[in-house]
């Protein structure tokens, strides 16, 4: 395992039980945004495994999960779960002025059920990408 | 239009920028000087122009745009226009992105949208988020990825901002007056910003921190138990926000944005602006640090919690800091006693003594409605002044204006002159902030006279005819 791999996962996994965290207290929005970068650590681990640079845009690293999972590095569900938090990560995320003003944020339902389903599936990608490290 | 008299002259537009910006309770003219960089006359010879053009009135000593104006909302979005092109490009191309999936959802006319926050402040972060109001009568399902994934979208009708804006949402007043109006059909946003009274409700503001600051703080800690270093450092900059935040307003202060939060304090408190700074500065995320920024985190807390009205001398501050001449001198000396001096009267003057080292030194406190930038105010004010050994001129110069936005620096020719006389001359910025380090037992009695009696004021402008 490289240094910069270890770190990264590191990060991830540091980020995956403050998610686990938010899902025991039942707190699904930051469940979610916690899983991003989780995600996205083991996203440049793989891209370095399949010979490219960790990337630091937000598109890169989900189009090298993707390699991963064309190349069976990763699941097809495992690759599905990035995708989805990536779509769920600007709506999820904690806005310091929500409570300050009252604008409406557009409605999106995040049920605790599928974040525990998102966070065993992210867990399980950052599980594979700790392979390839 | 009269001859000689443009809008396009640098100075007008500058003018013409601050009084936007101060929205219908308009600016005085010395007030708008401190703003714009100008000098007072050259800001008067702006208001004349502008006032011969029809773009500004004045009420008595205050000068604000003509409301309903229709070219003031033309000349506000030029400005805009300018302060869009000086972003940088990674702002304007994610700011682009959302202006362009906008438009394909809501139509060219059905939407507007202002950016906002520390991205476009006067003193840009590099941007971890870049805030941006979108309103469009029903934003609907709306949702946007940009490449970066940095816009941070808020949504709203215009109805509901301008109901919010009428209740005084310090959110919105901010957001619409201080922020990048990008588009704005039938000038909705601009007229707001013009003509719409600016009350903000404090009460309802701090309460709205105060309930962010415990949403916040639940996350820090929870990403902190989970040894989330780098999360929990994420959170500790927003707390120390947040906090900075809510301190700034209980001192009749509006907090700007998150860059420009650490010159607000430095301006007002030295010792709170080290700790604010120790606690957002960049280090890397290990559990060491972690562990000492947590520390610095409880003892920020600490300190603001302290220099606030839950401590009853801060009040003596704050009077100090915004009172007429006889409010200021008694607020002065109420402190100084309630932190273990002797006071003794005499005239317009106050000895004050360490009755531990007895050292001591004699005050005289000078609430002005001008600065001592001025060489008549200043000059005036040393001929009028008491004497005697380690006299000090406590000045609190543009009472009226927020403490933050005031000049404290002194005219180069009063400051020889003070010399001369061996007048030592204190802001009261400096006296304030060495007054909160009393307060928190960062300096004894005697360190603090010893302080003000080595202190030099900043010295700034020409001495003058």
């Amino acid at each position: 395992m490289t240094k910069r791999g270890r770190e990264a996962i590191e990060k991830a996994e540091a980020y995956l039980r403050t998610s686990r965290s938010a899902l025991d207290e039942k707190d699904a929005h930051p469940a979610v945004l916690n899983m991003f970068p989780a995600c996205e650590y083991a996203a440049n681990v793989l891209r370095e495994y399949m010979g490219d640079k960790p990337s630091v845009r937000h598109d890169a690293k989900l189009e090298g999960a993707k390699r991963a999972y064309l190349k069976g590095l990763i699941t097809n569900e495992e690759y599905k779960a990035y995708e989805r938090v990536y779509q769920l990560k600007p709506l999820v995320q904690y806005d310091p002025y929500d409570s300050i003003h009252k604008t409406k944020k557009p409605k999106v339902k995040i049920d605790i059920e599928e974040a525990e389903e998102l966070f065993q599936a992210v867990e399980s990608l950052v599980g594979k990408s700790k392979k390839y490290a | 239009m009269p001859e000689g008299k443009t809008i396009s002259n640098t100075k007008n537009l500058k003018v013409l920028r601050e009084l936007i910006m101060a929205g219908p309770d308009g600016l005085s003219a010395s007030h708008a000087a401190i703003l714009s960089g100008l000098s007072t006359p050259s800001v008067f010879r702006a208001f004349r122009e502008l006032l011969e053009l029809g773009i500004v009135e004045n009420i008595g000593s205050v000068w604000r745009v003509m409301p309903g104006n229709l070219y003031a909302e033309k000349a506000a979005g030029l400005l805009d226009a300018e302060r869009y092109m000086m972003l940088e490009s990674l702002v304007r191309q994610e700011i682009a992105q959302v202006e362009r999936k906008a438009t394909g959802h809501f139509g060219l006319n059905g939407f507007a949208l202002v950016a906002f926050g520390s991205s476009i402040g006067e003193e840009p972060l590099e941007a971890s988020d870049i805030d941006i109001l979108l309103v469009a009568e029903d934003p609907g399902g709306f949702h946007v990825d940009t490449t970066q994934m940095k816009a941070s979208l808020s949504f709203s009708a215009y109805n509901e901002i301008e109901d919010m804006w009428r209740a005084g949402d310090q959110f919105v007043q901010t957001t619409v007056a201080r922020g990048i109006i990008i588009r704005d059909p039938g000038d909705r946003l601009a007229r707001l910003r013009i003509s719409a009274p600016r009350r903000v409700a404090a009460e309802q503001t701090l309460d709205a921190y105060i309930k962010s600051y415990n949403r916040e703080l639940e996350l820090y800690s929870r990403a902190y138990k989970s040894e989330n270093w780098e999360e929990a450092a994420r959170h500790r900059v927003k707390l120390a926000d947040n906090m900075t935040r809510q301190w700034l307003l209980r001192l009749k202060v509006q907090p700007k944005s998150r860059t420009e939060l650490a010159g607000q304090l430095k301006t007002l408190c030295v010792s709170l602006y080290n700790a604010f700074s120790d606690l957002t500065r960049e280090v890397p995320a290990t559990k060491r640090r972690a562990e000492k920024a947590d520390k610095a985190l409880w003892r920020y807390r600490f300190l603001t919690s302290l220099l606030s009205d839950e401590t009853p001398e801060f009040q003596d501050l704050l009077d100090l800091l915004y009172g007429d001449e006889q409010t200021a001198e008694i607020a002065a000396m109420t402190f100084l006693l309630s932190r273990g001096f002797q006071v003794a009267e005499k005239k317009a003057d106050m000895l004050v003594t360490d009755p531990d080292s007895g050292k001591s030194l004699t005050i005289e406190v000078k609430s002005l409605k001008t600065g001592l930038d001025k060489k008549n105010v200043g000059i005036y004010l040393l001929n009028r002044a008491g004497k005697g050994e380690n006299f000090c001129l406590v000045y609190n110069p543009y009472r009226d204006i927020p403490a933050d936005e005031r000049v404290f620096s002194v005219n180069p020719e009063v400051a020889r002159r003070a010399k001369e006389k061996g007048i030592r001359l204190i802001p009261s910025n400096v006296f304030f902030s060495k007054a909160c380090d009393l307060l928190i037992d960062e300096a004894s009695k005697s360190e603090w006279i010893e302080t003000l009696l080595g202190f030099t004021p900043e010295v700034a402008g020409k001495p003058g005819k």
